[in-house]
């Protein structure tokens, strides 16, 4: 039988990094779950990604067992990332701070396929450019699918 | 243990994530309708405080920020966890169970913030290993000692001196903690790393820890393990088992023996 789900917890924490602080602390603590097992787990599997911020959906059983999701890094994050962005534009909607190219929005768009609600590629960057228009940030070059439509540059 | 700053926002927009990801911002937790992110006290300077108050008054987004003092989070977890059984010959439990018959060892541990209780499979496979070894007179290392529980176990398996290191202070001062309340005395605890700790030669070294830390520490551990001598290795998930075995081998120790429990494996290797 199926065992009774009591809640879920999402948590962004860095890769191989997880340790009893907050928010792993508090938030698993007070279920009652054992912490440092979970901890034990998640930089364990999370040992390619050490240091990036990594999405995690943990299912909270009643008898206090758990299980965990990890999920792909943030498009916001990852595009701070390739932008080199110390901060994001003051009015992200008149003054522009950095620029993307369409195939770092590609790579983006790629890695995070199986967590985003798009079954093409091409919809995927859209997504993804569009977090990045809203970051203060310009695409630069033609998306794959014409100049007409998406050109900033 | 760190003193964090907590701020509750009202959103839980992703590109509020990304702009807060350039700030020593360490972690998030995300609700239904807010968000909650966790900074080091230490690292929230005043000029970084008015940056993420001026992003977030842009965004239009209310917050609340709030001061959380250290303290044991597995409190709750460690008031009711259950004694563990290995194979029959140890019992790890908490001071508050009763002491348990029958058993060749009984050892006490409040783990508090610290890894080790032997309820993870890594801690299992490591003690069930210990059990098939002579650690009499030995030279031990415990390599990131958690709750010292196998250090602790060596002592009760009559080994020599032991040397017991881990980075995080609280696993520093639960191991010190955790020796005195089972009377063991031949522990010697460090909060250090394995290029600040002294460089000596073991009989046994015991190393659970992580597939990066294990892969980067093979040619120190190469050093400091005796001809003779044997080398534990565990917290590493079964698909990176041949590569640390690999790497371990290249380093010129040879593969003993492998542990399977779970979705864990445990390395037995000599020189």
């Amino acid at each position: 039988m199926a065992k009774e789900i009591e809640g879920f917890v999402k948590l962004q924490v860095k890769g191989g990094q997880a340790n009893p602080s907050p928010p792993v602390g508090p938030a698993l603590g007070a279920k009652g779950l054992n912490i440092m097992e979970f901890c034990k787990r998640f930089n364990a599997k999370t040992q390619e990604k050490q240091g990036q911020i990594v999405p995690v959906v943990i299912t909270v059983y009643k008898d206090k067992s758990f299980d965990f999701v990890i999920k792909t890094t943030p498009a916001a994050i990852q595009l701070m990332e390739v932008a080199k962005l110390k901060k994001g534009s003051p009015e992200s909607n008149r003054v522009k701070v950095g620029s993307v190219t369409w195939d770092q929005v590609k790579t983006i768009a790629e890695s995070k396929m199986e967590d985003l609600n798009a079954f093409k590629i091409e919809s995927a960057m859209k997504m993804v450019a569009g977090t990045a228009r809203s970051m203060g940030l310009t695409m630069s070059g033609t998306p794959p699918w014409g100049a007409s439509e998406e050109s900033e540059d | 243990m760190k003193t964090y700053n907590s701020y509750t926002i009202q959103s839980t927009s992703e590109i509020i994530v990304g702009l807060l990801s350039v700030y020593p911002f360490e972690s998030f937790e995300e609700r239904d309708d807010f968000m909650i992110a966790y900074i080091p006290e230490d690292a929230l300077t005043e000029d970084v405080k008015l940056e993420i108050e001026d992003m977030l008054n842009r965004f239009d987004v209310s917050f609340t920020i709030e001061t959380i003092e250290p303290q044991n989070w597995n409190a709750l977890w460690e008031s009711s966890f259950e004694p563990v059984v290995v194979d029959d010959f140890c019992v790890i439990r908490a001071d508050f169970h009763n002491k348990q018959e029958n058993v060749e060892h009984d050892i006490i541990i409040n783990p508090k913030m610290a890894f080790g209780t032997g309820h993870h499979e890594t801690t299992y496979m490591m003690m069930s290993a210990m059990r098939n070894m002579t650690l009499t007179d030995k030279a031990v290392f415990d390599y990131g000692c958690g709750t010292g529980v196998l250090a602790i176990l060596a002592s009760k398996l009559n080994s020599g001196d032991i040397d017991a290191i881990d980075i995080e202070e609280e696993s520093y001062e639960n191991t010190i903690e955790n020796a005195q309340i089972n009377n063991v005395s031949n522990i010697n605890v460090a909060c250090a790393t394995l290029e600040t700790f002294d460089v000596k030669v073991y009989d046994i070294i015991l190393a659970n820890i992580n597939r990066n830390v294990l892969l980067n520490s093979a040619a120190e551990l190469y050093n400091r393990l005796a001809d003779d001598g044997v080398l534990l290795l565990s917290g590493i998930l079964e698909e990176d088992e041949i590569l640390v075995s690999e790497k371990y081998k290249q380093s010129g120790f040879h593969l003993i023996k492998v542990y399977s429990k779970g979705y864990w494996k445990c390395i037995q290797l000599s020189k």
